[in-house]
């Protein structure tokens, strides 16, 4: 994760302050990138907003297309799959398949934890 | 009680289920106005249409152009409501996800036949709700006398298929703590094929286990073929997947061949879609989010809690809706560590006050 944030934080070239603080701004910026409730719900009630359009409109007779309050994706297509075929077509499997080895459960696991993970590394290497 | 406006056709199906449990009017406006064909859709008048079999007393009004609806809801009566054809615009996955949602809290258990597409990209197909979908209910306490049977297959585009869906009724549900998702322990499957070389899904199994067997050793792909009156009027062919894990949570992935796409690309498209829903993590696969939020909101009056893998936009847009309708907010939480978000929430104590308590 550091080398990704590295590469963008990196184009001032030659001087190597910026990974003093890498981690703090990494952890920010993530942290910062999955306020979900905020995403979700909105930071404040959107209710405030939608009366004073009301008294505005009542002055205006016609009013341009763009400022109705229907949301773009008002319309998005109704579907609990959300498959995104190139997606799914493109990503290295190779590549995602090391990154999850943990997630998949080995009958060697159980007994000795210590020797699992070598267990699990001699199978890469075949 | 008060009613609920809303614009554009999403979330089509859940605005009226919501509706429905909540019994709030609704008035959804500007349903594809700008479109070339504007208004609502032959699958969601055939939605409605299913809506008011199994309910009494509700009221729908279409404008001239079907792009404002007013529907106020009856009372879910449901029982046997013989057969409902889903039409051929749509799987029976579509129907069959808002049955899921309503049938429980019905007066009676609901019977029905639907007919229509089994299998089709766009829907969630007949194997991943009887594997998946029906099992998933359980945790929520449905479970005795549920039935799922798929008599007849049908693929896109001329359908002919036919299956047969019984769901006891209950008191209130149980509220679920999902938080443990364990380690994928295994891989099972269905590979189906109608009316085509038998041989084509053997061809989907060897695509997919090369790329499954990566990851797990126990991978298993049950083969299917249909003859007769069994196979429906077009040919088709389709792949689901559905992985275990430790902890008995259960992660499904399906597809349907399209046209110009081989057997050894649909295996391998399905088996990657499985490898990305493992990574993503989560008790729960992103198709039966929104089924499981739902449900979370209509438990008794406590706590309850759910790890998904990511939220789907649509899940987003349905957390919008739910707090809209129930008023209910959940608490989402992101876990940097699994990169998995954790919902909470506190149930509304929906009852179904029509079941008798023995």
């Amino acid at each position: 994760v550091n080398a990704e944030y590295g590469e963008i934080e990196n184009m001032e070239v030659g001087r190597l302050k910026w990974k003093d603080s890498l981690t703090e701004k990494a952890s920010g910026l993530f942290s910062a990138r999955v306020n979900l409730m905020k995403y979700i719900y909105g930071a404040t009630k959107g209710d405030d907003k939608d009366q004073t359009k009301n008294e505005e409109d009542d002055d205006e007779f016609f009013r341009p297309k763009g400022s109705s309050v229907k949301k773009e994706n008002a319309d998005v297509f109704d579907s609990s799959k959300c498959y995104n075929k190139e997606a799914a077509l493109s990503f290295d499997l190779d590549e995602l398949l090391s990154n999850i080895r943990t997630k998949f459960f080995h009958n060697e696991d159980e007994p000795q934890a210590d020797h699992s993970a070598e267990d699990a590394k001699g199978k890469e290497q075949k | 009680m008060s009613l609920v406006r809303l614009k554009g056709s999403q979330q089509f199906r859940y605005r009226i289920i919501a509706s429905i449990l909540s019994s709030r009017p609704i008035k959804i406006a500007e349903i594809r106005d700008d479109e070339e064909e504007p208004g609502l859709k032959d699958f969601e008048a055939c939605f409605l249409r299913m809506v008011e079999k199994i309910s009494n007393g509700c009221a729908i009004e279409i404008n001239e152009t079907g792009t404002q609806l007013l529907f106020r809801p009856g009372i879910l009566v449901g029982g046997r409501i013989g057969e409902h054809d889903c039409g051929l615009t749509r799987g029976i996955g579509y129907y069959m996800e808002a049955l899921l949602c309503l049938a429980p809290f019905c007066k009676k258990p609901i019977e029905v036949t639907l007919l229509g597409i089994t299998n089709s990209t766009n829907d969630l197909s007949v194997d991943t709700i009887r594997t998946c979908s029906i099992k998933l209910l359980k945790n929520f306490g449905v479970e005795d006398g549920i039935e799922f049977k798929i008599k007849k297959r049908g693929a896109p585009p001329s359908g002919g298929g036919e299956v047969y869906f019984k769901c006891p009724i209950v008191v209130s549900l149980k509220p679920i703590m999902l938080i443990n998702e364990g380690k994928i322990r295994r891989i099972r499957g269905l590979a189906y094929s109608t009316r085509i070389a038998p041989n084509t899904t053997s061809r989907i199994v060897d695509s997919s286990k090369t790329i499954l067997n990566q990851c797990v050793p126990d991978v298993f792909i049950y083969t299917d073929h249909y003859k007769g009156a069994e196979s429906g009027k077009s040919p088709g062919y389709g792949l689901s997947l559905l992985a275990d894990t430790t902890t008995g949570c259960m992660l499904s992935v399906d597809a349907a061949g399209e046209s110009g796409e081989t057997p050894e690309d649909l295996g391998s498209f399905v088996s990657r879609l499985m490898v990305q829903e493992i990574a993503k993590g989560g008790c729960v696969d992103t198709a039966h989010q929104c089924m499981m939020l739902l449900y979370m909101v209509l438990c008794p009056e406590d706590v309850s809690k759910i790890r998904f893998g990511k939220l789907t936009e649509y899940s987003v847009e349905f957390l919008r809706l739910l707090r809209e309708f129930f008023g209910v907010t959940f608490k989402v939480v992101t876990d940097p560590e699994t990169k998995t978000v954790l919902l909470t929430c506190m149930g509304i104590g929906f009852k179904n006050l029509s079941k008798k308590v023995a």
